[in-house]
């Protein structure tokens, strides 16, 4: 070999090698630009799967909020109409306490402007003729007996034959009046007036207590 | 031609070397990418959530509970007021009227 020819194929060779590492180079250049890009994708991602859960968490800790509102508002609604309904309720006791009472009141004989015994008359008349019956029985409270003897003696002017029961009825006042088999009673007591007259007129009563208000 | 082909293979090894330092280098990044990517989620899962409180509920709540005891008071009192003539009438209407009982 030559010197010309050792020359040449120094400069071949040092081609040849320069052209492989430089191969290698852009190889190993895209290796790093694909991985640098795969790690900023890997990065993205995790930053959009991050907001994602942040997102998620604050609406659910809003609902979680929203609920519980709504939750205290409604028990503090509910105790608002209990509050309510339980003064109402309180006020409605209280007032047929009294009713009660005024009634007890009449029936001793307590009260002006009512005549108990009339009352009891009136009563048993009206059991009397809606019974049927040309004898009947006076029951009433223990402490009424004299008062049930004059008014049995009132029936008889009417025709009506009446005596006064031995055994009593434990009521605010009024009368029960019986036919002589004690098979039918009609009850005129104060008790069961009151009770029907609450029945019937209770809504009515409580709109006249508390309208307007 | 043998000092070609060895300077040729000392080329290749030294290109293949180059590659492989080039693709741990890769598998490096892309693993300081997925410990980043962990922790950036796991950073979110923990963080706290501020919510803004949207509403006063505490207040809301006792002023409707007020509201309910003023409106009691005011019951009581309309009811009071009324109640002596009314339980007249009422005992009134018990004695006198049509609420005979049963027979």
């Amino acid at each position: 070999m030559s010197g010309e020819e050792v020359v040449s194929v120094d400069k071949d060779s040092e081609a040849i090698v320069r052209a492989i590492l430089k191969m290698a180079e852009d190889r190993a250049n895209a290796i790093r630009k694909e991985a640098e890009k795969r790690a900023k994708e890997i990065i993205e991602s995790a930053r959009r799967e991050a907001e994602e859960i942040l997102r998620s968490r604050r609406e659910r800790a809003e609902r979680e909020m929203r609920e519980e509102i709504a939750r205290k508002r409604s028990a503090a609604e509910v105790e608002a109409n209990q509050i309510v309904l339980m003064t109402k309720s309180e006020m409605l006791r209280e007032f047929f306490r009294r009713v009660h009472e005024k009634l007890a009141a009449t029936a001793d004989g307590q009260e002006p402007g009512w005549n108990y015994e009339e009352i009891l008359t009136k009563y048993s008349l009206e059991g009397a003729k809606i019974l049927g019956e040309k004898e009947v029985f006076l029951m009433g409270r223990e402490k009424d007996g004299s008062l049930l003897e004059k008014v049995a003696k009132k029936l008889e002017k009417e025709g009506i034959k009446a005596s006064v029961d031995k055994r009593t009825v434990p009521v605010i006042g009024g009368v029960v009046v019986r036919d002589s088999g004690d098979e039918r009673r009609y009850y005129n007591t104060f008790d069961g007036r009151l009770r029907a007259y609450r029945e019937a007129k209770e809504i009515e009563l409580i709109g006249k207590l508390f309208e307007g208000v | 031609m043998p000092r070609l082909v060895e300077a040729i293979m000392e080329a290749e090894k030294e290109a293949a070397k180059i590659i492989q330092e080039a693709e741990e280098e890769a598998k490096r990044i892309i693993e300081e990418a997925e410990e980043e990517a962990k922790k950036i989620v796991e950073e979110a899962k923990n963080t706290p959530v501020e919510v803004a409180v949207m509403e006063d509920i505490e207040r809301e709540v006792k002023e409707i509970v007020d509201r309910a005891k003023v409106k009691a008071e005011e019951l009581k009192r309309v009811a009071s007021e009324r109640m002596s003539s009314l339980v007249d009438e009422v005992v009134r209407e018990v004695l006198e009227g049509e609420w005979g009982g049963s027979s």
